[in-house]
């Protein structure tokens, strides 16, 4: 299989475990784009080199983990292909920054093994905030949530036509290059040769022009008229006020207080 | 390559997703009139946005590296649908990797726009591509068009991730070290693509009915393209020349030797009140963010067996709320 035709298949099972009756899935999609939106830009707000304190907004992604009953295994399959650019960004801080800092056990460490650990432990908990939203309420719903919330019309559909159309045009294009790896003849090779990948590209074009022309007349047949209309959400509950406020209270209570020291202290004596 | 929540400041994040969202908001103005007029655009939008997300899926060999990139898209989508158009279509991309793919991050996902979107669509094709490629019939003047806008539109996304991340300062890579390992891959990888860009517009006018690229719409050239900038610049960059100095207030105040007799003014029980409640509400005290590195940035974290202690408490009192979230087994 193609690394497009995986990509499709990503996309298919994000939306499957969408489309359960989960808890999660029960909780108002703008409640929940809300809440992950302040999540991680409280996560961003904490200084570069805590790494502790960042450790109670591992809660969010975990609540909706179980809530949502999404398997860990496909989360962190899903990590694994997100972390690697952050990873590498980050790990030459323990050279670049060597600024001996105590640590607990004697002696002194570098300060970028801190800054190192703490864009780990916030690009874990940013990356998962947001495929589990995906996980356990959909683009569709998202969507409509961010179009509530005041994003265009225009772009919001655009999202749901692109989703829409994607695993036709994308199917179309795998097979055109899976078509393309079978004729091929030799070693394999990394990547499609640049002449070789702009006919491949022309030729799905011009059949995906034709497709949006099909497309429009169909729209005009039902009724089309230009014009940008969204379907709602369902009514806002209790349940997604509370859902909201605790998510905006909890991070910016572990902002504040040093929640992991708090306890430690409490426990130790210290 | 796409920049990531984790390496991004709030600031950083805020102000170019403002910039974003502000070209964002005024391309959908601009195209309302448009779709009511040509109501074809919208499926064209739509099934081009899933052709690009599509493309950037199929890797390209870069002769000569052993390496391999993929199409950005940017400057195709400008191209076949305009300049706003093609910046919704390229954010709408980008929306869907980020939430499918964590492919960027949703607080970084402005500053993607910015990068893949509003440097292409609204810089780069009005300024470089239209002027260079003129109406479009000599393959030359396209090829050389789509080349050059392409290379240089893959080379200030990728310098604008390194400045990004140095503006956030959560990794300790140098700017200039960082600059110079992202723009020479990139330089190649534009080429490559600005090749493979104009080889597949050159494909399409050589078809039976050919294509016509969106005009560019009346009053675009660079105008927004400035004001955008002008924005980022005076609110990301320009903030860190604020003066120090005191502002008109106080230094009046200073002047007028009032200093001392502010200080020693009674304070009555409404004032101490309002102190105490602006102390405990303020986010920003005087701008600033709590816990902020001292100008050395070396800073002591307050390492110690209490917060490790603690750190794994928290970590244990996470599982525990995870494990009474969870819903027993039904048994067949």
């Amino acid at each position: 299989m193609t690394g497009l035709a995986h990509a499709l298949s990503a996309i298919r099972r994000a939306d499957s475990l969408a489309s359960r009756p989960t808890r999660a899935a029960a909780i108002d999609a703008r409640a929940k784009l809300l809440a992950t939106l302040w999540v991680v830009g409280v996560l961003a707000s904490f200084p570069s080199y805590e790494v502790a304190r960042l450790l109670p907004l591992a809660l969010f992604p975990v609540v909706l983990l179980v809530m949502g009953e999404v398997p860990l295994s496909w989360l962190c399959g899903r990590l694994l292909l997100a972390l690697p650019f952050v990873l590498m960004v980050g790990a030459l801080n323990p050279w670049l920054d060597p600024d001996p800092l105590p640590s607990p056990w004697g002696g002194a460490i570098a300060a970028g093994w801190f800054s190192l650990a703490s864009i780990l432990l916030r690009g874990l908990i940013a990356v998962s905030s947001a495929l589990l939203l995906l996980a356990t309420t959909g683009i569709i719903r998202i969507s409509y949530a961010m179009s509530c919330l005041g994003l265009p019309a225009v772009l919001v559909n655009q999202v749901l036509f692109l989703y829409r159309y994607l695993f036709v045009v994308g199917e179309e294009l795998a097979r055109t290059v899976q078509a393309w790896q079978l004729r091929g003849a030799g070693k394999p090779r990394r990547g499609v040769p640049p002449h070789q990948l702009k006919l491949l590209l022309a030729s799905v074009l011009t059949r995906t022009f034709q497709r949006a022309m099909r497309i429009h007349q169909a729209m005009l047949a039902r009724g089309f008229d230009g014009k940008m209309r969204l379907a709602r959400l369902p009514r806002w509950r209790w349940r997604d006020t509370g859902f909201l406020l605790f998510w905006i209270i909890f991070p910016l209570l572990a902002r504040q207080v040093d929640i992991p020291l708090m306890l430690g202290r409490l426990l130790t004596g210290a | 390559m796409h920049m990531a929540d984790a390496l991004l400041s709030p600031e950083v994040g805020a102000s170019f997703l403002a910039a974003s969202l502000t070209a964002l908001v005024i391309g959908a103005r601009r195209l309302q009139a448009s779709l009511q007029e040509d109501s074809q655009l919208v499926a064209l939008m739509g099934v081009l946005g899933a052709f690009v997300f599509a493309a950037q899926m199929i890797n390209f060999s870069i002769p000569g590296t052993g390496s391999s990139g993929h199409l950005g898209g940017g400057m195709l989508l400008a191209i076949l649908l305009g300049p706003w158009a093609g910046l919704i279509v390229i954010a709408s991309v980008l929306l869907v990797q980020a939430l499918f793919f964590a492919d960027g991050g949703l607080l970084a996902w402005g500053a993607n726009v910015f990068n893949l979107g509003v440097i292409s669509c609204l810089i780069l094709y009005p300024l470089v591509y239209c002027t260079l490629a003129g109406d479009g019939n000599s393959r030359a003047r396209v090829t050389l068009a789509a080349v050059l806008a392409c290379t240089l539109s893959t080379i200030l996304g990728a310098a604008g991730i390194a400045l990004e991340t140095a503006a956030s300062g959560i990794t300790r890579l140098p700017l200039p070290e960082f600059l110079a390992l992202m723009i020479p891959i990139h330089l190649v990888i534009g080429l490559v693509e600005g090749l493979v860009t104009a080889g597949v517009l050159t494909a399409l006018a050589q078809r039976p009915g050919g294509f016509s690229g969106r005009p560019l719409q009346a009053g675009g050239r660079g105008i927004i393209a400035s004001f955008i900038l002008a924005a980022l610049l005076t609110g990301g960059v320009l903030s860190w020349l604020a003066s120090e100095h005191p502002d008109g207030l106080e230094w009046s105040v200073e002047r007028l030797r009032a200093t001392s007799l502010l200080e020693e003014a009674p304070v009555g029980t409404l004032h101490r009140q309002s102190a105490q409640v602006q102390q405990l509400t303020s986010v920003l005290p005087d701008y600033e963010l709590p816990n902020a590195l001292p100008s050395n940035g070396v800073v002591v974290p307050g390492v110690s067996i209490a917060g490790i202690v603690g750190s794994v408490v928290t970590l244990a009192l996470v599982a525990l709320v995870a494990l009474m979230l969870r819903r027993p087994r039904r048994n067949n």
